[in-house]
């Protein structure tokens, strides 16, 4: 009988380091791989903000475009009912790149169903055209302006833009990066 | 005994490792940064629905010329398409070798902080000059539905810089609305150019239907930083329509 109480003593006692030991390696083991996961998490941010420094990834400028001979915004003095047309040279600053090219007013024009959305909108009356709508290589483009008999006088902001699609080695995703040239069309 | 304070103790240190895990990401969640890297912002923050519209005037302070990371601020806000959030944000950019701010038109991804959309303008300004910001999604139906729509003008000449975003879809209408300082540089002192001077956004108002009338917005002071602290030399007080970011003694 002493024997056989000695035996279920000790193999209850076996169980119960047993259990002990299951518990305790279950908990090393969660708390082991959640360690090992929020040190991945901070080691790879940690790393990517050692990698860019102080710096945010700004895109390669593409394009430079000169208004009427101007870098800075130019302003173009139109009469009404009249037609200018303008100087607009345009390349690319990174060999290869084929941009788009297009006008238009800073404003949507009044009416459209743009500024039914957008805060302010200018007159109808003035029309813009450029000869070529993408570029290459650097080249002199017209820009054409009319002003109709009743547009109303004054200070208008117009922009030509050239825009194109890029790979840049910060990210993996394409970007859409362009230049706008802004220029004013002052009709009198 | 020492079972139960094995399991006590295991359940403690499993409680703040998860704690600690949520928090973390929470902050990490808040906003965003380009590129994954190290930025702070400093400004205000609302949380609005069915905006489609958002326009403020704002300042041009003297220019931070020793800053040494990327400085910018900006009106702007989140729009969501399906899976994708976007932040689209009309900005005026820091340029200390011209000593002027210039502007540019972005718009980010927030799925993995890069720019989707980034235009340059030829148009930088020095300090002293009104500005008009503005940022437009379209509403279902519209011609424009799936675009974005930024601008910024000077206001004492008329010149700006707008265009329409196609490049992704964007939302129908806006969910978080920003006004915000944010820089990549975290040294206080770098930004001296900006002490006893403020940039100060005015007339921010909100329009949650086409053609709708503006509603001035009062937003909620915001200092927030991806990791590292943001100088607390800089600060940020908001009322009715109004956000003005501080410095003194950068």
């Amino acid at each position: 009988m002493y024997t056989q109480k000695a035996k279920g003593e000790n193999e209850k006692l076996k169980m119960n380091i047993n259990n002990k030991q299951k518990i305790v390696i279950a908990a090393v083991l969660i708390m082991g791989g959640l360690a090992t996961f929020m040190t991945m998490n901070v080691m790879s941010t940690q790393s990517a903000v050692a990698q860019v420094a102080d710096h945010r990834p700004t895109p390669p400028e593409p394009f430079s475009i000169a208004v009427n001979g101007h870098n800075e915004p130019a302003i173009v003095t139109l009469k009404r009912g009249q037609t200018e047309q303008i100087d607009v040279l345009i390349g690319p600053k990174i060999a290869g790149i084929i941009g788009n090219v297009s006008v238009q007013s800073v404003r949507p024009i009044c009416g459209t169903p743009e500024a039914n959305v957008i805060s302010k909108c200018i007159p109808s009356g003035i029309t813009a055209f450029i000869s070529e709508n993408t570029v290459s290589a650097t080249k002199h483009m017209v820009l054409t302006i009319t002003a109709d008999p009743n547009m109303p006088s004054g200070f208008y902001a117009y922009e030509v833009t050239a825009d194109t699609t890029m790979n840049v080695p910060y990210q993996d995703t394409p970007i859409h990066v362009g230049n706008i040239s802004a220029f004013g069309i002052q009709v009198t | 005994m020492t079972s139960k304070a094995n399991i006590k103790y295991a359940g403690f240190v499993f409680g703040m490792i998860l704690t600690l895990t949520m928090t973390t990401n929470s902050a990490l969640a808040a906003s965003t940064c380009d590129g994954g890297s190290a930025c702070w912002q400093i400004g205000a923050e609302h949380t609005i629905s069915g905006i489609v519209d958002i326009n403020a005037d704002v300042n041009t302070p003297p220019v931070p010329t020793s800053v040494t990371g990327t400085t910018l601020y900006w009106i702007g806000a989140d729009t969501v398409q399906g899976t994708n959030k976007y932040l689209t944000q009309p900005e005026l950019l820091a340029v200390p070798g011209d000593n002027k701010w210039r502007i540019t038109l972005e718009s980010v991804n927030y799925a993995n902080g890069n720019d989707v959309n980034y235009y340059f303008s030829n148009m930088e300004y020095s300090s002293g000059k009104s500005m008009y910001m503005e940022d437009v999604v379209f509403p279902v139906g519209h011609v424009r539905a799936g675009q974005n729509f930024q601008d910024v003008e000077d206001l004492s000449v008329g010149f700006g810089a707008s265009q329409y975003f196609n490049g992704v879809t964007y939302g129908n209408s806006f969910n978080k609305m920003y006004a915000e300082l944010e820089s990549y540089d975290f040294t206080g002192s770098h930004f001296s150019a900006l002490n006893s001077h403020s940039i100060s956004f005015t007339n921010y108002q909100s329009e949650t239907t086409p053609g709708g009338t503006g509603t001035l917005q009062t937003l909620t002071a915001t200092k927030w930083a991806s990791s590292g602290t943001a100088p607390s030399c800089i600060t940020s007080t908001a009322g009715s329509g109004t956000i003005t970011i501080s410095a003194s003694g950068c």
